[in-house]
Formats: structure tokens, sequence, C-alpha cells
């Protein structure tokens, strides 16, 4: 299965992507293993995204455009969207 | 009285129209309840029963407050609060700055500067320490506020600190703000408050320090805090600035375009700073006594080398997706102009992209103002600070205006209680939409902080539920500590137990020995205050509500981001409970009651 990892803000700018495709197997995959697979991709994900195994608490998931997730709940599905975005808003 | 570690325990009031100055003194339990900022400002405007005058006229008040950590060396603490009643509101207004006027107000002597009255010509008030003059200002009236502080500076010397109005607050311009250093004490219209009573420019100079209860201590938190405040919680800001949430906020559909037509803007790549960045020169710079640096600062296309403009997310969201405007160099020509006639940016996009719907619907006869115009939008921002022909109207506001205009337009003026809305999506974030609804001085990021909420995974934005007000009322009481205290809420993201830490700081400064259970006390007893000021210049519950096409309508482009009066009320009745008021929003008169 494919998913679409898009980036945003710091985590753009440490990745150097915008978006990719990432490819699976399987119809579905919890979202913490999605991360692991971006982390495991991309050092620089790794050193600054990552506390250990799981995202920083400065960062956090949608799927979609929809749901925020922690990365336990959610599971991402064949042609789904998993934005990486700062935690905070404001300005 | 007995000395306060961290405060003076006096204010001032200044009688500008006889150039007089009294200095009032502030009991220790009011202090220690309203601490600071915003919190003091609004007991001092009680206090004086401000809410009486109308806020242009001779009797209004005007307070800048200064709080416990200014002169600390906590990171972020060189800031003030400008409190008034609104010309734009009619309600209470508190809007913050960051600059050496803070710093430098404090060593007057004063935790505060009350100002009435009306000088009998242009003027400018200086004050250094209880010693309170007017000087002549006919020269610097008409100046902006940049150039009339480089000459004030000038003239009278670079140890004074400075707070200038520019043609916008002269003109009553009912969004003007007061400028400091390039930053802006922005919404509300302050600025016109002061230009009403013929103040240009405040300039304060004095030796006055406070001591503080733990200098060890204090040295030590303050470099923690710093540390921290160079973490991965403000790294969005230090490399992007705020303006990184234009992608974002148009991936999850919640910028708003077209005076909030729609959530998405075909534009928004244009402006996200990753493109400006690519495109021009930039300068990062930092408010006073900051470690953060989120101010960037980029060039403009000209052959003027000095030219350029800040960018924050608010001025790029308001001068461009509301206006449909995805020209680089038009957004940060008009940012740069509303600094220079010292108007409030989202105010001003606000009323723009409300008149250019206006046109679009044929409401109103002019016809050049046009979503998606660069060259309307600079002239409507010229109109504005010039106050010429049509933009006496603009001035006003959007509920003014649609007042004017009529047929209905008031449903989509982008306002709540005559301020307009900054640019967070009602519909698509409706925690935040209950935090605009419910806010004493009207729709406002600053002062809920709900969209943290619904960019969070314990709710579904879209789909509202009445555990929400809970979440919106926590959000609002962490926002009226930090203004009061006052904090930068861009440090927020470092603290793990917010009541906890902001109280240990404040004994490291008084030796109160506060818990979370008094800061949370203060909290409540801000908004409240705010609030009981708002009933008394005549707040009724109709006030809190958004613009009924937002209640009416979905989004043009997310039928899924929709929401209705009802569910809007029962929010509303929620919060108010969870307040401790009544379901109508009174508070519930008790021996504690302010």
């Amino acid at each position: 299965m494919k998913i679409k990892i898009e980036y945003y803000g710091i985590p753009r700018q440490r990745v150097g992507l915008a978006s990719e495709i990432l490819e699976f197997d399987g119809e579905q995959m919890g979202i913490h293993d999605v991360i692991l697979a971006i982390s495991n991709r991309h050092p620089e994900f790794q050193q600054h995204c990552m506390d250990g195994t799981r995202i920083d608490k400065n960062f956090t998931v949608n799927l979609n455009g929809d749901r925020f997730y922690q990365e336990d709940d959610g599971v991402a599905h064949d042609g789904d969207s998993l934005l990486i975005l700062s935690m905070d808003a404001g300005g | 009285m007995e000395r306060v570690n961290g405060y003076h325990g006096q204010y001032l009031s200044i009688d500008v129209s006889k150039g007089t100055a009294e200095s009032l003194q502030i009991a220790q339990e009011t202090l220690k309840t309203y601490i600071g900022g915003s919190g003091l400002g609004t007991r001092l405007l009680l206090d004086h029963r401000a809410w009486e005058a109308d806020p242009l006229s001779p009797e209004a008040s005007i307070v800048f407050a200064f709080s416990p950590l200014v002169g600390s060396p906590l990171t972020t603490s060189a800031k003030f609060a400008v409190v008034s009643r609104s010309p734009l509101t009619d309600r209470i207004n508190d809007s913050l700055a960051s600059s050496t006027f803070a710093i430098a107000g404090k060593r007057t002597g004063n935790d505060a500067l009350l100002i009435h009255g009306k000088a009998p010509s242009p003027s400018i008030l200086l004050i250094e320490e209880n010693d309170v003059r007017l000087l002549p200002a006919d020269h610097l009236w008409g100046q902006s506020a940049e150039a009339t502080e480089s000459r004030l500076r000038d003239e009278l010397g670079a140890d004074y600190s400075f707070a200038v109005i520019g043609p916008g607050g002269e003109k009553l311009v009912r969004y003007a703000t007061i400028s400091h250093s390039g930053r802006h004490a922005g919404r509300g219209g302050s600025g016109a408050v002061l230009g009403a009573k013929n103040i240009k420019a405040i300039a304060v100079r004095g030796q006055q320090r406070t001591e503080w209860f733990d200098q060890e201590g204090l040295i030590k938190e303050a470099r923690d805090l710093s540390k921290r405040s160079f973490g991965p919680a403000t790294q969005k800001y230090r490399e992007l600035g705020t303006a990184a949430n234009v992608l974002v906020f148009n991936r999850l559909g919640c910028l708003p375009t077209r005076n909030f037509q729609k959530g998405t803007f075909e534009g928004a790549a244009e402006l996200s700073p990753e493109a400006m960045d690519a495109a021009r020169d930039k300068m990062r710079s930092s408010c006073a006594a900051c470690t953060i640096g989120c101010t960037h600062i980029y060039k403009l296309d000209t052959d003027n080398e000095s030219q350029s403009a800040r960018i924050e997310y608010e001025n790029l969201f308001a001068l461009g997706p509301l206006c449909e405007v995805s020209d680089q160099q038009t957004v940060l020509q008009a940012s740069q102009l509303c600094d220079q006639y010292g108007i409030d940016t989202i105010s001003t996009g606000g009323t723009i992209a409300f008149a250019m719907e206006c046109v679009e619907r044929g409401l109103l006869d002019e016809p050049w103002l046009r979503f998606g115009d660069n060259e309307a939008l600079l002239k409507a921002i010229h109109l504005i600070g010039r106050d010429e022909s049509f933009g006496k109207q603009l001035a006003l506001g959007s509920r003014a205006l649609a007042q004017i205009i009529g047929h209905g337009s008031i449903e989509f003026a982008p306002q709540v209680k005559g301020l307009e809305l900054p640019g967070y999506e009602p519909r698509a974030l409706q925690t935040m939409a209950l935090g605009f609804a419910v806010g004493t001085r009207g729709a406002d990021h600053n002062r809920s902080g709900a969209y943290e909420v619904d960019f969070s995974e314990h709710v579904d934005r879209r789909n509202a539920t009445l555990a929400q007000a809970r979440l919106a009322v926590e959000t609002e009481n962490k926002a009226a500590i930090m203004d009061s205290l006052i904090l930068c809420k861009f440090l927020r993201g470092v603290f793990e137990d917010y009541f906890a830490e902001t109280a240990a700081m404040l004994n490291l400064v008084t030796g109160w020995g506060l818990d979370s259970a008094d800061m949370l006390h203060s909290a409540e007893s801000v908004v409240q205050a705010k609030k009981e000021f708002n009933i008394a210049c005549g707040w009724t519950p109709v006030e809190d509500t958004l613009p009924s096409r937002m209640l009416t309508s979905a989004l043009e482009d997310d039928h899924k981001a929709s929401l209705t009066s009802d569910t809007l009320n029962s929010l509303i009745r929620a919060y108010n409970l969870e307040r401790g008021w009544d379901e109508n929003g009174f508070p519930i008169v008790t021996g504690d009651s302010v």
C-alpha cells in the first residue's frame, strides 16, 4: 500500500522534502510504525523530530487533514495522507 | 505601604488636560490577585469607573500596565499591556507589546501609568519618574510611528523609551495601534484613544528598580528558561516564524480566504515563509529581552535598501488570502503601510475584505475595490491612513461599516463585538469558534488559545462537543496569566506544569509563596474583571456569537466544516457554567465578586 507523507514547518526543513510517497506491505499500518519508517529513512528526522522511538512532543500527526492522532491510536490505509507538523500554532 | 518585591506598589494617574500627575497606591492584595499587565490594567480601569466614558472623549482613561517580571532576567519579560475601553468594540481592550518601554516605564517607579484628560494641542507626554511634562508635538503630527520615534530619540536622548502613534491614531482610525521600537500594541484601537487625547508620544525614563525576593534563584530560573526557549518548542518561531502556519492552515482548510468564504487559498504557497525565504533577503530579530527571535523581516523589491517589512502569520493572512491577494510584494508593502500609518493589520485586512465582498455583491459603489486586486488593497490602506474619501468609512471597522451599508451585510462582517476575526476559520476550528464568541475583547486568538485544542487528538475540530467548553476555559485561563505576568505566549510549550511553574517564577520575584490554585484563582479573577467591565459598558449575552453567515452556511470548499447557532449556543452555555457564571454569562454575585 502507498501512503503519502506530507511534511510541514520544521519537519520539512529537516527532511528537505514537501512530501513523498512510501510503500508498505499489507492493507493498513499503525501510525507509530509509519513514523518509525520515516525515522529510519531520514536520519535528520530521527535526530530532530524524534524522542527515542516516538515522535517528539513538539510535533504532531494528522491523517488526511482531518483528525490529529497520538501515535498509538491511529491507523493509516492505502491512499491516506499523513501530515507531520509542528505542535503549536499562534501568531 | 509595605514594600512588595517586584513592585513599586503605586501607579501614576496623569491628567494630560493640565499636565499634572498624582501617585496612587496599589494594595498588595490587588497585586496578588491581578498580578500586572492585563489583569492590573483592567482592575485599575474598574476602580476608576472607566466604563462611564466614551473611549474617544477627554474623560476616557487608558492604562499602560507593567508587571512584576519586568526588569527581571527572565526571557521575554520586557512586556506591558495597554488597557482601555475600545473605540472599535466599545468593550474592554488590552493589547500587549514588547519593548524597552516596559523596562523604562517601570523604572519611573510605577507599576502602571493611567492617562486621562485631553492635551490642549498635539503633545509629547514626558514622564521622568513622578515628574510629568507636556512638550509640543506639532512638528511630529502626521509623521509615521517609526519616524516619530527616531526624531524623539535625537531630540530627547537615547535613554528615553517611547510609545508613539502614527497618522492612524491621530485621525482616530478605530483600530489604530501604539508602536514601540517597531513592535505594536495592535488590536482594539488604543492608538485612537491616545490620539483623541492629542498625545502623539509618551517618553519615559527613570532609575527606580524593584527588589527580587530570591535573586540567586531568579537568575538560575532565568538561565533555565532561556535554555528551554532555545529548544524544540520554539524552533518553528525561530526558523520560519509564525508565517509557517500558512501552509499548514491551508492544508487543514482553516486559512480564512475571501472574507471567510473559503478555508483554502490557491496562492498560499507563494506567501509561505519557505517561498519568501527562497525569493528574498531576510533578517531575523528579537523583541527586547527575548531569546526566541521570532521576528522575520523581509526585504521589499525596491531600490531603497532600507525598505523591509516584518511578517507574521496574522498580517500575511489578513492582507493576503482574506483579500485574495497572493503577490508577495503587495502583501509586504501592505504590511509596511499598516506599520507606517499605525493601524492594526488584522482589522485593516478584515475590513477591506468585507468591503470587497460588499462591492462584489453590489451593496457598495466602490467598483475599484475588488478581491485579488493588488493595487486596490494598497489604495484602500492609504485611504484609511490618510482619512480620505471611502477610507473614512473603512477606518470605522467592519461592524460600523456594515451598519452604514445595511442590506444585511452585518451577517458576513468578519467580527465579534466589533473586533475583526484573526486567521482561524471558526467552522473548521470549533473550539476556537467558542473562544472567539465569548472573548471579552471580541474575536481574538491571544486571549483564548482554543485553537490548541482543535489541533490536538482530544477533539474532532469540525464537530464540537460540550466537553470542549472546559478545554476552552483552560486555554483562556493560561492566557490570562501569561498576559498578566507578562511572558510571551511562544514560551507556553516549554512548561510541563504551567500553573505550578508560573507560581514558582512569581514566588522568586515576590516571595509570596503562591501555588497552582492561587494562579488559577488569579486567572479566573482577571477574566471575570474583564467581563464585569463589559457588563458595566452595557454587554448583553447576544454579543457572544459569531457572524451569522458562519452559523448558517458551511465553508464553500469544505462542507464538513459547518457550525449551527444551536451548537454554538450550547457551547457558550457550557462555557458560562464552567466559569461559574449563570448560563447567560453573568457572574453570580458573591462576597468575592470583583
